[in-house]
């Protein structure tokens, strides 16, 4: 087991079986990595309010697993590949996310109208195409991004988020019909 | 050359440059297309439009992002941290009031079990330094909205300090749990907006509503700092705030003079201190909680049941310069084309009386003026008073001064009312000609306490 006394070095550096570094190393991975997960949950779910409830039990399940992550550099695939898994499972038995601790703040804005409608006009996307576009406009609005979280080539991001973003403008000024 | 099949396969560009993902030559091309095609550039800017919504509507679905890291808090809180409320993992897990849902009760009691552990033990660590801030995070934190409450307290340099707690759902309304007992709710999103205050010791309420008013936002600081754009942070670095290590950015501008203190590990803020120099007060927000699920009824502005309700109504839109000068033009008019004695309601409720009952000394009037018309001048005339007293009690400047006895409407030579706002030079100066002008000390000196 490796002792970690190293003032100033990233958390994201540290070794994952370090457990004595497992504190900083979660609070990273929630602040690098959370808007990506949060995409993949919302592009995968279908109700926008379980999202959010997804993204949690993502992390609680990585949290609970931290011996699992080898290489903190795949973090992010990591984290992705357990939200993905989760959104499968949860809409196979279409039933709340439930290992969420329960004193956390509730939903954001789970009935806001906006959300429902953007949501609605997402799901109507390919497959591939939605979660290029909700990790694009959750986590920072850079393709670049994208491609790296996916493992998909950046021309292949380029092209499903334009067509995804022409299909997206379509649908949205159909449900305003 | 405006062919439909050729513009459906332009749209994918016209998306590449609206999310600035096209070069810019190809932008240049296609911009010379658009100039000719009514149909490429209608699909650009019904894209455009469609932009800001999408990202607004994003940005409020990015807000969930926090859950997650109040989950990493959980996760990493030891059993007991001096100088930090001493709320276990497993109490603050299981016994949690906000939005405690029993039937998870069992799984959350596991969880916390566990990280209890693996907390503490990075806890007990010796060593351990905390994680670099920067100021871009903090900021990241506080630029979308997140209902909050926090201890608010006032210091000015004349009287105590008054601190209350202040519980804000969203930018429009606010809840204040005042020291001294009473209740404000505050909801600027009705129109108009309305202001509710309760005395629950006396069973005693006060509905107010904001005339003249419409939905609007409630200022708020952390949201102020969030949008600050010029000049720089300086980094304060580390050290213990209000019993936890915080990172602190201090960020100034001409107005407000902020400084920040955030918890390293999530950026959230611990502390807030606001300087307003020109303004003589300092404002200071601690305590502060995040992702509060608050119940609607503590935002309800309708008094409950078995209180005394007192109604009244107030002209919700603050009174400005131009305001002032209006309403010392209706006096003065009333008064025969001469300024008073003196600004008081008294004398504004005795010229009007005097004009309506046709006794004004001048200008003579024919007949009196309708009721319509006297409440229009009262309102205005009240207005100016009102003005006055903003400047002397909110914005507390030096000097205010009125000299208009006898001086004639229409003189620009003469002042009849000055004031020198906190941090100027110069005096504000409003002439019988209802002109106003800086002036220099100096150039004022003749008619200082005349």
């Amino acid at each position: 087991m490796t002792k970690i006394d190293v003032p100033g070095q990233s958390p994201a550096d540290l070794p994952a079986d370090a457990d004595s570094g497992t504190g900083c190393l979660r609070a990273e991975l929630a602040r690098k990595h959370a808007s990506a997960v949060l995409a993949v949950c919302l592009a995968n779910t279908e109700q926008p309010h379980d999202a959010e409830d997804l993204m949690q039990e993502t992390f609680v399940k990585a949290f609970a697993r931290l011996n699992g992550l080898r290489d903190p550099d795949k973090a992010r695939a990591w984290l992705v590949q357990i939200a993905r898994r989760l959104c499968i499972d949860h809409v196979r038995r279409r039933k709340p996310a439930s290992s969420i601790p329960d004193d956390l703040p509730a939903r954001t804005e789970s009935h806001d109208p906006r959300i429902e409608r953007l949501h609605a006009a997402l799901a109507r996307l390919p497959d591939g195409y939605r979660e290029t576009i909700s990790l694009y406009y959750l986590d920072g609005r850079s393709s670049a991004n994208v491609s790296a979280t996916l493992g998909v080539p950046p021309s292949t991001v380029r092209m499903r988020l334009l067509r995804a973003r022409v299909m997206l403008c379509d649908l949205l000024k159909e449900n305003d019909k | 050359m405006n062919d439909s099949r050729e513009c459906q396969l332009r749209r994918e560009d016209i998306a590449a440059l609206v999310l600035g993902e096209l070069d810019q030559t190809a932008a240049e091309q296609l911009n010379r297309h658009m100039n000719r095609c009514d149909r490429c550039r209608d699909f650009r800017e019904a894209l455009a439009a469609q932009e800001e919504e999408l990202r607004s509507t994003f940005d409020v679905i990015a807000r969930g992002v926090g859950r997650v890291e109040h989950l990493a808090e959980r996760f990493d809180e030891p059993l007991h941290r001096p100088g930090i409320r001493a709320a276990s993992p497993l109490g603050r897990l299981i016994g949690g009031v906000k939005t405690m849902r029993p039937s998870r009760k069992i799984l959350a009691a596991a969880a916390a079990i566990a990280l209890t552990f693996t907390g503490l033990a990075s806890w007990l660590m010796p060593g351990r330094a905390a994680p670099g801030l920067a100021f871009a995070t903090v900021i990241e934190q506080i630029r979308v909205f997140r209902p909050y409450s926090c201890l608010y307290t006032w210091e000015y340099e004349d009287k105590a300090p008054y601190s209350y707690r202040l519980m804000r759902p969203d930018l429009s309304r606010r809840r204040e749990v005042r020291p001294e007992g009473t209740i404000l709710v505050s909801d600027l999103s009705q129109q108009p907006n309305r202001v509710l205050t309760l005395d629950p010791a006396r069973k005693s309420a006060v509905e107010k509503t904001l005339l003249n008013t419409g939905p609007r936002q409630d200022p708020d600081f952390l949201r102020i700092l969030a949008n600050m754009r010029d000049g720089q942070a300086e980094d304060l670095g580390v050290k213990e705030v209000d019993g936890r290590p915080a990172h602190g950015f201090h960020r100034p501008d001409k107005v407000n003079d902020f400084t920040i203190w955030a918890d390293p590990t999530t950026g959230l803020p611990i502390r807030l201190e606001l300087v307003q120099p020109t303004l003589s007060r300092r404002l200071i927000m601690t305590e502060f909680e995040f992702d509060v699920v608050f119940d609607e009824s503590l935002f309800n502005t309708s008094t409950p049941q078995g209180y005394t309700v007192e109604r009244v109504e107030r002209d919700g839109v603050n009174p400005t310069e131009q305001d002032l000068t209006e309403g010392l033009r209706v006096i003065a008019t009333l008064c025969g084309d001469r300024f008073p004695d003196a600004l008081t309601e008294g004398v504004i409720e005795k010229t009007l009386s005097d004009a309506t009952a046709g006794t004004a000394s001048s200008p003579p009037q024919t007949t009196p003026p309708s009721e319509e018309e006297t409440r229009a001048m009262r309102v205005k005339a009240r207005r100016a008073l009102r003005y006055i007293e903003i400047l002397k009690s909110f914005h507390k400047v030096d000097d205010l001064q009125y000299a208009g006895n006898d001086v004639a409407l229409g003189d620009a030579a003469v002042p009849v009312l000055w004031w020198k706002p906190k941090t100027s030079e110069t005096f504000r100066v409003v002439y019988g000609d209802l002109s106003v002008r800086d002036v220099a000390p100096t150039d004022l000196a003749p008619f200082l306490n005349k």
